[in-house]
């Protein structure tokens, strides 16, 4: 990834921004950022789904629609920001084509063939009961949780993307973080 | 207390990201995707001028000029204007409608580039009509109906429907407000107020065969790359997929919005006007749905808390011949 360096070896690596910009000539530049952002991206749309085929595909879409965007990407705000604007409409086209009744109560039991051993089955479990509880917020609240503890979103970063101020969305996150404490089996897996 | 809820926030907190961190894309996902990334990717058409530099002979000129006059063509096609709002065209000529019976009927193209506007007739007759001055006319059904999120008073004469949570297709939306469907041709007209905030946000016209199979017209709020944001959407569901054509057309705050949604046999095609007489076309879906109703909707919002209302002042069915 030399090419994406600034002059000279002791440069820092680029940033976003900068990555961004290049992106709209080289492949290189976007793959970077793609590396950059891609497991968080994933993480969002794990903890929204529960699965790994709709994570995954989810996350596709996320990228390919950001690669057919970037020249779109002003720099304005972060990169993180921006891509994750795009990941939480995938999820809400996820959502709404999709037939919710069926969907959430089979999305937690489909077996993932990438967590075939007990400890990845135990940590497949404690997901579904995440996806499960968060299920049972208002979708604010639930998006607030996901951008920051899942995306690693910084609180001004998820207030971009949910276009609400950061106050707003600090005190969705802590009314989410008391809605799964007094209303979902989260309670229970912390005091065990 | 307090510190007892923090400290058992700051456990749920720790169970969040702990979670978080296990989660993994796997490897050959990664690699695939970006392999693919990296084929789709489409570097912008760039001119390079050391090498026009290095053109020293006749043909290699002539070769340089005819690419230059190509380039020349896309680029002025590329800043060419494509989509101009409603708001912003207001010298448009329109023809006075003519009472003939046997209407012309515009060739929908799937995007119009440009406003086409077109004289839509007169229709034939007048089966219904409700106002919304009074109580709602005996011919219309709620499905699903939540009393609370609907009004005739809050605005009088303009019914009022709360834009809820909850999804057409996924069989939970409150207040669908429908009637039978008319036989043969016919056209649905209604006046819409609405100013959709929230993600899905959406008002206006539907006809109805299940929730898998129905086409709505109206104003909406939509950020997907598909999207435009604040619009107007013209969307139809086949056996529970959306087409991917939405007829995307910029709102740019538009309020009040007329609605027209004809059916000609399998042919839908919806219009927008900004004051009742000028029509626009917005386009044509082409679909073998067998309609059963006919109505209005405001919905599909994903706050759930969301309490935007949408207002309409009168709805009409008009049959075509």
């Amino acid at each position: 990834m030399n090419s994406l360096m600034k002059t000279g070896s002791t440069s820092p690596p680029m940033d976003d921004i900068q990555l961004a910009q290049l992106s709209r000539t080289d492949s290189d530049a976007f793959a970077e950022l793609y590396q950059r952002h891609v497991t968080r991206v994933y993480r969002y749309h794990m903890a929204h789904v529960g699965n790994v085929k709709d994570a995954e595909d989810l996350t596709s879409q996320t990228f390919i629609a950001a690669l057919e965007s970037i020249k779109s990407f002003r720099g304005t705000g972060s990169f993180a920001a921006w891509i994750f604007g795009i990941a939480a409409n995938k999820k809400a086209m996820f959502f709404r084509s999709s037939k919710p009744q069926v969907e959430l109560d089979e999305a937690l039991h489909i077996s993932s063939p990438k967590l075939a051993s007990d400890r990845l089955a135990n940590q497949h479990l404690q997901l579904d009961s995440i996806t499960r509880a968060l299920k049972q917020l208002s979708s604010d609240r639930a998006d607030a949780i996901t951008l920051i503890f899942f995306g690693g979103l910084s609180n001004i970063e998820a207030s971009r993307v949910m276009k609400k101020s950061e106050a707003s969305v600090k005190m969705l996150v802590s009314r989410g973080l008391q809605d799964l404490r007094e209303r979902t089996s989260l309670r229970l897996e912390v005091e065990e | 207390m307090n510190t007892f809820n923090h400290s058992e926030n700051d456990a749920i907190k720790k169970l969040l990201e702990e979670t978080a961190q296990k989660i993994e894309p796997s490897f050959a996902f990664t690699a695939q995707l970006e392999k693919h990334l990296k084929q789709t990717h489409k570097p912008k058409a760039g001119i390079n001028m050391s090498n026009i530099k290095k053109i020293t002979s006749p043909i290699g000129w002539a070769f340089a000029l005819v690419v230059l006059a190509i380039a020349f063509n896309w680029i002025a096609s590329q800043i060419a204007p494509k989509n101009i709002p409603a708001t912003n065209i207001p010298e448009v000529v329109v023809t006075e409608s003519t009472p003939s019976p046997s209407p012309t009927i515009v060739e929908s193209s799937p995007t119009p580039t440009a406003p086409t506007f077109v004289t839509l007739p007169t229709s034939t007759a007048l089966p219904f009509r409700d106002d919304f001055d009074g109580p709602l006319d005996k011919d219309w059904e709620w499905l699903r109906e939540k009393d609370s999120d609907w009004s005739l008073t809050n605005n009088p004469g303009w019914l009022e429907i709360i834009a809820g949570f909850g999804l057409i297709n996924g069989g939970n939306m409150n207040n669908l407000l429908l009637q039978p469907v008319p036989e043969g041709n016919f056209e649905l007209e209604t006046k819409l107020k609405f100013k959709p905030t929230e993600e899905m946000e959406f008002a206006g016209l539907l006809i109805y065969e299940n929730a898998a199979n129905h086409i709505q017209f109206g104003h909406a709020f939509c950020h997907a790359p598909s999207c435009t944001g604040d619009g107007i959407y013209f969307e139809n569901m086949v056996r529970g997929s959306w087409n991917v054509e939405n007829f995307e057309f910029e709102a740019d705050n538009l309020e009040i919005v007329y609605l027209r949604l004809r059916r000609e046999g399998n042919n839908f095609t919806a219009y927008i006007s900004q004051n009742g007489e000028d029509w626009q076309l917005i386009g044509t879906h082409i679909t073998e749905m067998n309609p059963l109703s006919v109505g209005l909707i405001s919905g599909q919002s994903f706050d759930r808390d969301g309490q935007n209302p949408a207002q309409f002042d009168y709805f009409i069915i008009n049959s075509l011949p």
